[in-house]
């Protein structure tokens, strides 16, 4: 694969004009966060920055999206399904936000694919960017240290200054030769300063999982009836929270507004979340999931256990996001190092 | 690129309400054709998404016989916003349909077998649309049995569909109620208890159960002991659904949809998953 | 045929009825669609007869009492309109200041003097539904202007409204705002608070008071603890519990530290 290195200055001239043609969205300090918002001026974009509120899935799958205008005047009332394709270009997508959308894909874009989810994904340009993990990151544990696919471009820093370009599809390579007059090839040394990069990564990952991922599904699978469950089902606000702001969780609610003469409305939906309570509750009032472990289980189940014995990936893609944000400190981390000391403690 | 903006798997089609008659307090039954004049198509067991602009969707059941191209039918127990509005609605009404969706009970691998079907208050009309062609068929069938509990003699659906039923050649109707009345001479407790009349050869033998969520427990281990393997039963489960097509994730039970992988699943399936029953 | 509607006003500040009128873009749809027979914040004539009755304030006199006995005779709906009507509110801050035998004398007394203790005789502050029964709430403080025309729209498709049981935490994240306890340690009521005012206090970075009311589900000893864990005191924590909920916290059974 062809590799390309640009400095900074290459890069915002670059960007500037990406964005003379482009929506642009990347992460953007609010107040000691960061969120991914639309940008007008590459130097407010902080690409390498971990933990954004909510993911860039957002501009793939967004919060609450309307996906039909329908009309009651007539005798016969007439829906028009809507659809927004309008290209965004995403920089600053982290390898695990990466597989995040792509673990997405495997729901809205496989059997029954979701027109809605499709038009925006696909003209959703990703400018994936390495980054340095804080202490709630742990993509070394469930294999997103490197996004192999996934991405139009990818940019990792390196120490010698700038950053190494990858291409990773067609459009990535059109987009690469208009707008990045200012990389330059490179070669066997860059890429060796790209392998440090990624080296130094690793090694500043200080969460683990004290499991390979692949082992993940039959620990979950046999602690259903775990106690460890009920330990942090205990504290669990059921706030939402963790599946909220996940880059692989795509649950929601559908509703139904109408404009106060009753002459026409909108479907919309919007993002739910199995850990709030009522999720599993069916007309006439049974809820097949009615405790807060209940639901933790089921959530972390199906991130390691249900979706990956499915699509042959885990569903958590290290990101942190749901340890930052729980106030109650439940994270994957520690959830599946309990579970994973429960069963090693029964094996002995 | 350009999307043709019909393109959705959300946006419903148009039917009209062709007539509805009132069973129970509760329960309406509602015969539709599409709009475009296009059968449904459904198997036994499958649903369809019903769409009420302005108020929203919910999951229903097809009652009537797979293969009639002129309408479908829907039994419908009014317990919420939409089922509610539904029972408002005069013939002639329009209003949307998705589907039909999900998996149905498996008609040819049964052909031959003893059948011994298992249904709980509303959980009828779905089995009726297998009960149906398997009567229309009957003798590619052996013996059948048709196990019908209610809670009381006033929730009993398709009465008259029951004792044709029962009419017919090696074909037993067994119904029981949870609490009888001066109008009930029949058997009174919960549906296990019809088990000691029923008489098939368990190894050819093919289950179906549609109940509430507590009867299946109870069903299967009745059919345990009359010796039908769990490969050979057949159920339909209910969840809370949004969107009918795999998406919204409200009905996931391990890693299975219910509108999609189910709603009918073989027991030896549902009996590993957590919280299937 | 409109609905009528009219707008009674308890023990309160009246507030809800200017959010209403603060619904510029939407009024003329509003009365297009409702027939508004009773509105003192923006109307002089009134009528008696009414289908739709918005309540607002808490019950908290003898008075208060009997004539929403007879606003419940005449009405099919009733909504509770805003903090006071649907959880006793601000108003209920006394119910822990006083007995309901001595109508809150001592109180009286401070706040109105001698005259007060002889004239304005109070009970303890309810909520509506702990007098009459309702239909409908739409709580906050003042009520969210996207919940209230939601429940109009509801109310005029026949839909029941969204009920919001689940914590503000919900919001924030749809909204992409920066949690106001994990960046600044604040003292927010979010996690047992219910949503539906699109978290419009933490958007701009205060913490929630908790103006819509405890949540039934919500876990308030893990979250009591939440708070001390970021440095707030037992005293802070009870208190920012009763400021607007101190009728939930006994009608709940709220466990205070």
């Amino acid at each position: 694969m062809e590799l390309y290195k640009i400095d900074e200055k290459g890069l915002a001239e670059a960007m500037a004009r990406v964005m003379e043609d482009y929506r642009v969205v990347a992460p953007v300090e609010k107040g000691p966060k960061h969120v991914f918002d639309d940008i007008e001026d590459w130097s407010d974009a902080r690409p390498m920055a971990v933990g954004t509120v909510l993911p860039p899935k957002k501009y793939a799958f967004p919060q609450r999206e309307t996906l039909l205008r329908f009309t009651l005047t007539g005798e016969t009332p007439e829906a028009e399904a809507v659809m927004d394709d309008t290209p965004v270009v995403m920089a600053g997508v982290h390898p695990c936000d990466i597989a995040g959308l792509r673990c997405i894909d495997h729901t809205l874009a496989g059997r029954h694919f979701d027109e809605h989810y499709g038009a925006r994904r696909m003209n959703a340009i990703v400018f994936g960017f390495d980054c340095m993990p804080d202490e709630h990151c742990f993509c070394t544990s469930v294999g997103t240290l490197k996004a192999e696919s996934g991405y139009d471009l990818f940019f990792t820093p390196i120490q010698t200054g700038g950053f190494v370009i990858r291409i990773g599809t067609p459009r990535g390579r059109q987009l690469f030769e208009k707008y990045f007059q200012h990389a330059e090839g490179a070669g066997v040394y860059e890429e060796s300063l790209e392998a440090d990069f990624r080296q130094r990564k690793a090694e500043a990952v200080t969460a683990h999982i004290d499991a390979p991922v692949d082992d993940l599904p039959e620990v979950y699978q046999e602690s259903m009836d775990s106690e460890v469950w009920d330990k942090w089902g205990a504290v669990c606000f059921s706030c939402g929270s963790c599946s909220l702001v996940c880059p692989t969780c795509y649950c929601f609610d559908v509703q139904d507004r109408v404009s106060l003469d009753g002459s026409e409305g909108r479907r919309d939906r919007i993002w739910d979340a199995c850990t709030l309570p009522d999720f599993a509750t069916v007309a006439g009032g049974h809820d097949f999931r009615p405790t807060a472990p209940k639901r933790l289980i089921h959530r972390h189940n199906r991130k390691f256990n249900y979706q990956q014995e499915r699509y042959g990936e885990p569903h958590c893609t290290g990101c942190g996001r749901c340890g930052r944000s729980c106030l109650v400190h439940i994270n994957m981390v520690t959830v599946a190092n309990e579970l994973i000391a429960e069963q090693k403690g029964e094996e002995a | 690129m350009a999307l043709a903006a019909d393109s959705s798997i959300y946006v419903p089609e148009p039917v009209t309400l062709l007539e509805t008659e009132q069973p129970t307090e509760l329960e309406k039954v509602f015969r539709v054709k599409f709009d475009s004049g296009r059968p449904l198509g459904h198997g036994p067991g499958q649903f369809v998404q019903v769409s009420l602009f302005g108020i929203g969707e919910a999951p229903i059941s097809i009652c009537s016989c797979p293969g009639n191209d002129e309408y479908f039918e829907m039994t419908v127990r009014n317990v919420g916003m939409l089922t509610n509005k539904m029972h408002q609605m005069a013939d002639g009404a329009k209003f949307g349909v998705r589907g039909p969706f999900g998996t149905t009970f498996p008609m040819d691998e049964m052909k031959g077998k003893d059948l011994v079907m298992v249904a709980g208050g509303i959980g009828l009309p779905p089995l009726r649309s297998l009960i149906l062609p398997v009567m229309e068929n009957r003798d590619e069938f052996g013996k059948v049995f048709i196990l019908f509990g209610t809670r009381t003699p006033q929730e009993i659906l398709f009465a008259d569909d029951l004792k044709a039923w029962n009419e017919i050649p090696n074909t037993t109707v067994l119904q029981t109620v949870d609490q009888g009345d001066d109008t009930w001479d029949g058997n009174v407790g919960v549906v296990t208890t019809l088990f000691p009349q029923v008489s098939v050869d368990p190894d050819n033998t093919y289950a179906a159960i549609v109940g509430p969520p507590i009867m299946y427990k109870f069903v299967v281990m009745e059919l345990a002991k009359l010796g039908v393997a769990d490969e050979r039963i057949f159920m339909s489960l209910e969840r809370r659904m949004k969107c009918g097509v795999g998406k919204c994730g409200h009905c996931q039970i391990n890693q299975v949809c219910v509108c999609m992988d189910g709603p009918v699943f073989r027991y030896s399936e549902a009996r590993d998953m957590t919280e299937a029953i | 045929m409109k609905p009528k509607v009219a707008f009674f006003s308890f023990t309160s500040c009246e507030g809800c009825q200017l959010a209403l009128l603060e619904c510029e873009n939407e009024l003329l749809d509003i009365l297009g669609a409702i027939d508004v027979v009773k509105f003192r914040e923006a109307m002089s004539e009134t009528s008696d007869e009414y289908d739709i009755a918005f309540i607002e304030g808490s019950i908290s006199t003898p008075h208060d009492e009997e004539k929403i006995k007879k606003i419940r005779d005449t009405a099919k709906v009733i909504v509770e309109f805003g903090a006071c009507a649907a959880t006793g509110g601000l108003n209920a801050m006394r119910n822990s200041m006083g007995t309901e035998e001595d109508h809150y004398e001592e109180l009286r007394e401070k706040v109105y003097g001698p005259v007060g203790v002889e004239h304005f005789r109070s009970t303890k502050a309810r909520p509506v539904h702990a007098v009459v029964p309702v239909e409908l709430t739409i709580p906050g403080c003042p009520v969210d202007r996207g919940h209230l025309l939601e429940v109009i729209e509801a109310v005029l498709v026949g839909r029941s409204p969204r009920q919001f049981d689940h914590p503000l935490c919900v919001e924030c994240k749809l909204n992409d705002t920066v949690c106001v306890v994990e960046a600044y340690g604040q003292m927010c009521m979010g996690p047992v608070t219910r949503a539906g005012c699109d978290s419009i206090c933490p958007n701009v970075g205060d913490a929630c008071e908790g103006c819509r009311g405890l949540l039934p589900s919500g876990n308030f000893a893990a979250h009591q603890q939440m708070l001390e864990e970021h440095g707030n005191s037992k005293e802070e924590i009870r208190l920012r519990y009763l400021m607007f909920n101190a009728y939930p916290c006994e009608e709940l059974e709220v466990p205070l530290p």
